[in-house]
């Protein structure tokens, strides 16, 4: 190697290094800003992130309580014919619910902000995707048949609700962003009718919307994360 | 291949400093992956960047997620003791079982039930004619409110329901409604009727555009259950 290789190598590692470390200060400095707001309220903070660590465990101690309740249930009932049957309906109606991992043949949509929108187009708001858009998806998905939903992982289940909050859409009461992938479980040639001519699909395309419907031989939908109770209601007398 | 090997050919006394070099700039890659990576999580969890009223509301969110949890989860393991205790004394579960059976049953909407509740009943005028996007968004704006059970004239809404507008008719469940549509909602009446009545909200936005909407409180609130069928066939 003759002394203009290693000129040239260790020129360029330089500009490397200056460049990686011109990003990491402009980072800290980004960073700092946050801090001088950080430190008005840091004992608030603190209880936020001691609270938010509190459900996460409570949350994965939930998950193995579950886990451990289906194996006990099993165990208990699986000397009475009755029982066995009543054990297995229990776990069907729990699936129904929402309340396990599903995995099956359906279709993935994609829908994603036209990323030419800018607040200077007369139809800003349409090229953007609103919660209502994702209301219709989820209806016209359950006219083609789907058994189970899911949108960016939150579980659609009979109490769920899809929110606009400001400028952000929330679904379960978590905020998602786009792009926005909703995943159906189901007969995917059926639910494939939901790109049929005149459909909301083709309506929201023609509004400069970007739709992506993939069908697929495996789609997997997680469980609702949060507890499914009834506070307020009873069995009727 | 001769000329090639040439270039690469290293003059051995060179071999040190080459070495030394190659050392240096694998510990200074090594110290500015950690950097990245630490500055990379500070921008990752928005509590750091919150302001005072969202930090407030955060904190009231993440304990009333925290109980939720913890509730349910001290209810699992009173019924694993209860089964484990079944099962230690050969008894038989049933009791537990059944309970269970019939809690998912109301959960899923296939059992009649009753609570407090509101009345919502949404007639046609001359003006304004209702119709699936306006139900829609009304179911929408109750399990927001934390409805815990809705039917629309005795239609049952539950996971499947879907809504369309047929002519002149409303379908939910594959049913045909018309008007006048009595929306019946099971959970906190005075919650439920104030999201509703809030500025802005459900009842602002449709009655200035001519729609006739009444709401009433009920304590006892009587919702039928979903007549259809619920299976899961295409699932592995």
């Amino acid at each position: 190697m003759d002394k203009k290789q290693i000129a040239i190598t260790l020129g360029v590692m330089c500009v490397l290094l200056t460049s990686g470390i011109i990003v990491q200060v402009n980072t800290i400095k980004k960073n700092s800003i946050s801090n001088n707001i950080k430190t008005s309220n840091n004992d608030l903070r603190d209880e936020v992130l001691k609270w938010k660590e509190k459900y996460e465990k409570t949350y994965i101690e939930l998950q193995e309580s579950e886990n451990r309740l289906e194996q006990v249930r099993q165990e208990a009932s699986k000397d009475n014919n009755e029982f066995t049957e009543m054990e297995q309906e229990l776990k069907a109606m729990n699936s129904l619910l929402g309340l396990t991992d599903l995995t099956g043949e359906g279709i993935i949509i994609t829908v994603a902000d036209n990323d030419n929108a800018s607040i200077k187009d007369e139809d800003f708001k349409d090229e953007l995707v609103h919660n209502t858009d994702i209301i219709e998806l989820v209806n016209e998905l359950k006219n083609t048949g789907a058994e189970a939903i899911s949108i960016n992982g939150q579980r659609v289940v009979s109490t769920t609700s899809i929110d606009c909050v400001g400028a952000v859409i929330t679904v379960n009461g978590v905020k998602i962003n786009s792009p926005f992938t909703i995943s159906a479980i189901g007969n995917r040639e059926r639910l494939n009718g939901i790109t049929r001519p005149g459909s909301y699909i083709e309506f929201m395309e023609e509004d400069g919307i970007v739709i992506e419907v993939k069908k697929s031989s495996e789609v997997t939908i997680p469980k609702y994360n949060k507890v499914m109770n009834a506070k307020y209601m009873s069995i009727k007398k | 291949m001769n000329d090639k090997k040439k270039i690469f050919k290293i003059d051995k006394s060179k071999i040190p400093v080459s070495i030394t070099i190659c050392i240096m700039c694998f510990i200074i890659v090594y110290i500015m992956c950690i950097q990245f990576k630490t500055a990379g999580s500070i921008e990752e969890s928005n509590i750091e960047t919150m302001r005072e009223n969202e930090l407030r509301e955060a904190l009231a969110s993440w304990k009333q997620e925290y109980e939720d949890v913890n509730k349910e989860l001290q209810s699992n393991k009173n019924k694993i003791k209860e089964y484990q205790d079944k099962i230690a004394s050969n008894d038989e579960a049933g009791e537990l079982l059944e309970e269970e059976y019939k809690n998912a049953k109301m959960l899923l909407g296939l059992t009649d039930v009753q609570g407090t509740g509101i009345i919502i009943t949404l007639t046609d005028n001359s003006e304004a004619k209702f119709t699936s996007e306006q139900l829609m968004d009304l179911i929408n704006e109750l399990n927001s409110a934390g409805a815990e059970a809705i039917s629309i004239n005795d239609q049952r809404i539950v996971s499947m329901t879907d809504i369309f507008d047929v002519g002149d008719f409303i379908m939910i469940n594959g049913k045909r409604l018309t008007s006048p549509y009595t929306v019946k909602a099971i959970g906190d009446s005075t919650y439920l009727q104030s999201a509703l009545s809030i500025k802005n909200g459900y009842l602002d936005k449709y009655k200035t555009d001519g729609y006739t909407i009444s709401i009433t409180t009920d304590n006892n609130v009587y919702i039928n259950k979903y007549e259809g069928e619920m299976t899961l066939n295409y699932v592995k």
